[in-house]
């Protein structure tokens, strides 16, 4: 019997091994692509996924259910992802677009037959600051204010770290895909 | 504007192709996990975080409500015994207009008045009363003593020589020993005495007894009043009619707790908390996805109440302001500078409506679901505060307050917009 997002919530509360096992089985596609977009491999996304899961495992107890469990399981995974970046204190410096663009190797293979992978492969090698606000304006989106005050930036660094993220981005796409995008 | 931001060609590419992406880690991973899980939070800690605040509430509430309840006890209290007090002494004054040809004693009993009619006057039971072992009440004793008038209650069981037998004395007696017998009067009037005292009060009961009746019996009184005497611990206060050359005692003492009278203008400090409600969505764009709900906040504080005069003082202090959310929590400092006005409200109660303003300074933003600082966010704002508080001493100089207060920013956060905050507020106060 498959257990249900009650159930696991529960038994994980009760601090239940299977349980945790459970969760981590049921999410671990979301979680993992998340720490895979916001880190810069695949050894620290497992770090990051490590770390997340022990404070989703932690917190627990503090869950409500008002909203939905997995949105509130991919919101941890982000501050977590976050707070390992913020360890670093590596500030978010200026990269110059072309450079970036020319260091990535394009895959053509790759990118028609894995093209999720191929896409996070660029996100992977675009500078952190600019691979960061990109993934909470794109994916998370949120809007420039929250996103400057999650990181402690301006409105208008985060408005120009995204524009210089999608330049690297599109640069990165047009060397892949052999076209302009 | 920033809505179609996020409806760009690029943006949909990536954000469609990384949705659907499902990548896995590698096999050993839980296995690696499993070692690094802590071990499940404690009940306590649980049950910590869902109900404690709930608890704090209810135990403010409840010590607001049991100072409440004291506070209308101890007002009924005064007023009924006021009330009784007011009859006493009503009837004292009727006894002591009369004319002083009604005290003159019938020929009779001048004569054995005259003939020394106190030829035994012992006083029995104040030792045993002393070391509140005994209840025995004092005696005062005649030798012709075949009917009595007592004064039950006083402590003192007065015989009379019955050719002596003098109604409105009799009355007045029996009066203040109704007065005495009430328990509510007991509670007032008994008091404990040092060790000094009582030894004192045993010589001054013995002679105001003894000596006040004799006299009583002897000549006419012109101006009688009535006056407390001192008694020892455990036995009801005792009451002799005495001339009025005599210094005035006090009828009653006020065992009620009295405000410090201390000159004008002084200071008193105060410390306090508070529970409080404020919308941290007012802080953001995306308001309640990112802070979530209002949760009951808490606030410490800590200020100097400067007195100008009885009914005004300035109010300046410091307060840390705890904010929590369903999503988030964050502190923030505020000095107060606020003006009060006092209203005395009864012999012990007082209000106190206090206004001004306050400078607050957000610090340490953090989300609470996860315990990450979002920092980077310096809002300063000038803000506006009021609160309406009533006021109980619960010792000579320190005074409990309590009561509701409110407040809003006055300039607007850095997004241009403001909050507001409303809470109950417990302070103590303590006078130099």
């Amino acid at each position: 019997m498959i257990p249900s997002d009650d159930d696991i919530i529960r038994g994980c509360r009760k601090g239940d091994r299977k349980a945790q096992q459970a969760l981590y089985e049921r999410y671990k596609p979301m979680l993992f692509g998340i720490c895979l977009r916001y880190a810069g491999g695949w050894h620290e996304a497992e770090d990051w996924l490590q770390d997340g899961l022990v404070r989703i495992f932690t917190n627990l107890y503090q869950y409500q259910p008002t909203g939905a469990f997995g949105a509130w399981l991919r919101r941890v995974m982000v501050n977590s992802a976050l707070e390992q970046l913020r360890k670093r204190k590596r500030a978010f410096q200026t990269v110059e677009i072309g450079e970036v663009a020319d260091e990535f190797e394009a895959d053509e293979q790759l990118f028609s037959k894995y093209r999720e992978e191929a896409l996070v492969r660029m996100l992977q090698h675009l500078p952190e600051g600019y691979r960061t606000v990109f993934n909470l304006y794109v994916m998370e989106e949120y809007s420039h204010q929250e996103i400057g005050d999650m990181l402690g930036i301006a409105e208008s660094a985060s408005r120009s770290q995204l524009s210089r993220a999608k330049a690297m981005l599109r640069k990165m796409l047009e060397k892949s895909v052999g076209a302009e995008v | 504007m920033e809505e179609n931001l996020h409806n760009d060609k690029l943006e949909r590419f990536f954000k469609e192709n990384l949705e659907r992406y499902s990548p896995s880690p590698s096999g050993d991973f839980w296995a690696r996990m499993e070692a690094a899980i802590p071990p499940k939070p404690s009940n306590w800690q649980s049950f910590s975080s869902k109900y404690l605040k709930w608890v704090g509430l209810g135990l403010l509430l409840l010590s607001l409500a049991t100072v409440f309840m004291l506070w209308r006890k101890d007002k009924q209290r005064i007023e009924q015994l006021s009330k009784q007090i007011a009859v006493a002494q009503q009837q004292v004054k009727d006894l002591v207009e009369r004319q002083p040809s009604e005290f003159e004693p019938k020929e009779e009993t001048q004569a054995a008045t005259n003939s020394n009619s106190f030829e035994e006057t012992t006083v029995e039971g104040l030792s045993a009363a002393n070391d509140n072992s005994s209840e025995t009440p004092k005696k005062v004793q005649t030798s012709q003593s075949s009917s009595t008038s007592q004064a039950v209650g006083m402590g003192v069981e007065a015989k009379l020589n019955p050719s002596v037998h003098n109604p409105p004395i009799e009355a007045a007696m029996q009066a203040v020993a109704k007065l005495a017998e009430s328990p509510l009067a007991e509670s007032l009037l008994i008091e404990k005495e040092e060790e000094k005292d009582i030894a004192v009060s045993k010589k001054e009961t013995t002679q105001l007894t003894t000596s006040g009746i004799n006299s009583l019996q002897t000549a006419p009184p012109t101006n009688l009043r009535l006056e407390e005497v001192k008694t020892p611990m455990l036995l009801p206060t005792a009451y002799a009619l005495v001339s009025s050359n005599r210094t005035q005692a006090p009828a009653i003492r006020h065992q009620g707790i009295r405000p410090n009278r201390k000159p004008y203008p002084r200071i008193s400090i105060e410390v306090g908390t508070a529970a409080f409600a404020m919308p941290l969505a007012r802080l953001f764009n995306r308001d309640t996805n990112y802070t979530g709900a209002i949760r009951p906040s808490w606030v410490g504080s800590f200020a100097l109440h400067y007195e100008l005069s009885p009914s005004l003082a300035l109010h300046g202090g410091y307060e840390f302001k705890n904010i929590r959310t369903s999503k988030m929590a964050l502190r923030y400092n505020s000095v107060p500078i606020l003006v009060s006005k006092k209203l005395r409200i009864g012999r012990r109660m007082q209000f106190e409506a206090k206004a001004g303003l306050t400078f607050n300074k957000f610090f340490n933003y953090r989300t609470y679901s996860d315990g990450i600082s979002v920092r980077g966010r310096k809002d300063l704002w000038l803000g506006w505060q009021a609160s309406a508080q009533f006021g109980m001493p619960i010792s000579k100089d320190v005074l409990f307050l309590a009561g509701p207060y409110g407040g809003s920013g006055i300039t607007p956060f850095a997004n241009g917009k403001r909050t507001w905050e409303t809470g109950l507020a417990a302070n103590v106060r303590y006078q130099f």
